[in-house]
């Protein structure tokens, strides 16, 4: 380029190729000729122009340095310009003979950061592709430009064009020029959102020219964390419960230990009644015999001894009534022994049921020791998500 | 209690799981006892169970059950002696059970069981029908044959 020379002569032909090419430029441009004092003829792409840079605006120091320079320029305008970063190309157009600046051109090309170029045809897939849904924005130094939701996740209230205010992540992460992460109570988004703020630096690495944000909700985490709480306190109660069972598993067993010793005294007891009413039947026994022993010693003596024979008679009577009451006893001592050893048998029972119980119990307290562990790793591993 | 009552021992005999009641007339027995370890002796009648001490009497002992050929006596609780004279010698009998001392009118007794008997109506003297039960009355001075008085008689001499 630094050799070609313009002639002022040709300038038709020249407005007309440039006017031809600023659409082809990806991301647009403005084209401008100048005389000596003026902006004389303007054409801006459809995809980018500079509003305030008017046919008829007086020429300024960019002007003033070709036509000082006499040769082409090309540089990198910041936004304090023409409002946007820009690529500056312009030179002199000469006269025929080339010994004189008649005016002069310029082609003004935004500059835009990588990232903002890309961000239409990335944004949309990485947003849905992340688990939880996502949402990017874009900031240049003063503004949001670009934003981008996902059907899982979004940010309605986030419009573009809004300028950046000092609370904003991204003017802290423009002005940090580092990454800045921070986390998102419900309050702010609906959900418990985590949000990375990452510079985006020029070209040359050394100005910051905006940031690149990506907030992405923390449900799933979270609320795996919680649930790994519920779980722990949950197992824990359990346990507790499982601790109280056992407990009062082997106090049923004293009591069963007690009442088997008690039913032992009573089986114990019942026998001694038992040697008692030997005993009184015996007696009866021997009562009869007597009585049996009067009567024929009275039949022996004959008329004399009929009295004595009626007393014997009714001795006799009254051990038979004894030995029966003996019987009566017996046999009721005979259900309370059946009852006895009924209960023997269900207290041995209940004593087994009750060692079961236990046994079962450990059991449980072992598979809940090992899913108390499970919830502690549980609750570890959501920590690190 | 009409005057021509007489009035029995009644004492039982168990064979083959059933009780029989046997009555004999009170003034032939001497007294009831119950049944003390016995003496066996050698070389004795087998319807001889042995000797007694009763009271420094020595009485044979007789098992009825085995005199009545219903088998033999055996011992429980129940089981007792009967004491009665066998002409002028006590001998005791021993049976099952000995249980009251009842009072039976004449028109109780049924001297003509109707059929023969054999050997035993020497000593039965009939049956009484008293209330359910029937009772065989035994008269007990005919219970031995006159050898078996005298293997008695032999036996402490």
């Amino acid at each position: 380029m630094q050799q070609i020379k313009l002639k002022w002569s040709n300038m038709e032909v020249i407005k007309e190729l440039y006017s031809a090419m600023v659409d082809t430029y990806e991301e647009g441009a403005v084209f401008v000729v100048t005389d000596m004092e003026k902006v004389i003829y303007k054409k801006a792409s459809e995809k980018f122009d500079i509003p305030k840079l008017l046919v008829g605006n007086k020429t300024g120091k960019l002007a003033d340095t070709v036509y000082k320079r006499k040769q082409i320029l090309e540089l990198n305008l910041g936004v304090h310009v023409y409002g946007v970063r820009v690529k500056f190309v312009a030179g002199p157009f000469w006269s025929d003979d080339e010994t004189e600046v008649l005016g002069g051109w310029a082609l003004i090309l935004p500059r835009v950061h990588k990232m903002v170029g890309a961000f239409d045809t990335f944004a949309p897939i990485i947003t849905e592709m992340l688990p939880e849904g996502g949402f990017m924005y874009l900031a240049d130094k003063e503004k949001f430009v670009k934003k981008q939701g996902s059907s899982k996740f979004d940010i309605p209230m986030f419009e573009t064009g809004v300028p950046l205010k000092d609370s904003d992540l991204a003017t802290e992460c423009i002005l940090s020029k580092s990454k800045v992460v921070r986390e998102f109570s419900k309050d702010t988004y609906g959900v418990i959102t985590q949000v990375s703020c990452y510079p985006l630096f020029d070209n040359n690495k050394q100005e910051v020219v905006g940031a690149f944000g990506l907030a992405l909700p923390r449900e799933l985490p979270l609320r795996l964390k919680g649930m790994a709480d519920n779980l722990g306190k949950g197992l824990s109660e359990v346990s507790a419960a499982m601790e109280e069972m056992a407990a009062a598993a082997s106090e049923v067993a004293n009591n069963q230990g007690n009442l088997h010793q008690e039913i032992g005294k009573v089986s114990d007891d019942a026998k001694e009644i038992n040697n008692v009413l030997s005993f009184i039947k015996e007696i009866a026994d021997e009562t009869k015999m007597l009585g049996l022993n009067a009567a024929i010693e009275a039949a022996r003596a004959g008329e004399a001894g009929r009295g004595f024979g009626v007393v014997a008679e009714e001795i006799r009577k009254l051990s038979d009534q004894s030995k029966q009451t003996v019987v009566q006893i017996k046999e009721l001592l005979d259900r309370v022994n059946n009852s006895i050893n009924k209960t023997t048998a269900l207290s041995d029972a209940t004593l087994e049921n009750t060692q079961q119980v236990a046994a079962a119990t450990e059991e449980v307290n072992a598979s809940l020791e090992e899913m108390a562990a499970l919830s502690q790793q549980l609750e570890i591993t959501a920590n690190q998500l | 209690m009409a005057s021509d009552d007489v009035q029995m021992v009644v004492f039982s005999l168990n064979v083959e799981g059933s009780t029989y009641d046997y009555g004999v007339p009170i003034l032939q027995v001497q007294g009831i006892e119950r049944l003390p370890d016995i003496t066996k002796l050698p070389q004795a009648e087998s319807f001889i169970e042995g000797i007694i001490n009763l009271r420094n009497e020595i009485i044979p002992l007789v098992d009825l059950k085995k005199l009545f050929a219903l088998g033999e006596i055996e011992r429980s609780d129940e089981t007792r002696i009967i004491i009665f004279d066998v002409d002028d010698r006590k001998v005791g009998v021993i049976v099952d059970d000995v249980q009251e001392v009842i009072h039976v009118g004449q028109e109780q007794i049924e001297s003509n069981i109707g059929i023969n008997i054999g050997v035993s109506s020497r000593y039965i003297k009939g049956v009484a029908k008293v209330e359910d039960k029937l009772i065989i009355i035994i008269d007990l001075s005919k219970i031995f044959t006159s050898e078996q008085k005298e293997a008695l008689e032999t036996v402490d001499k």
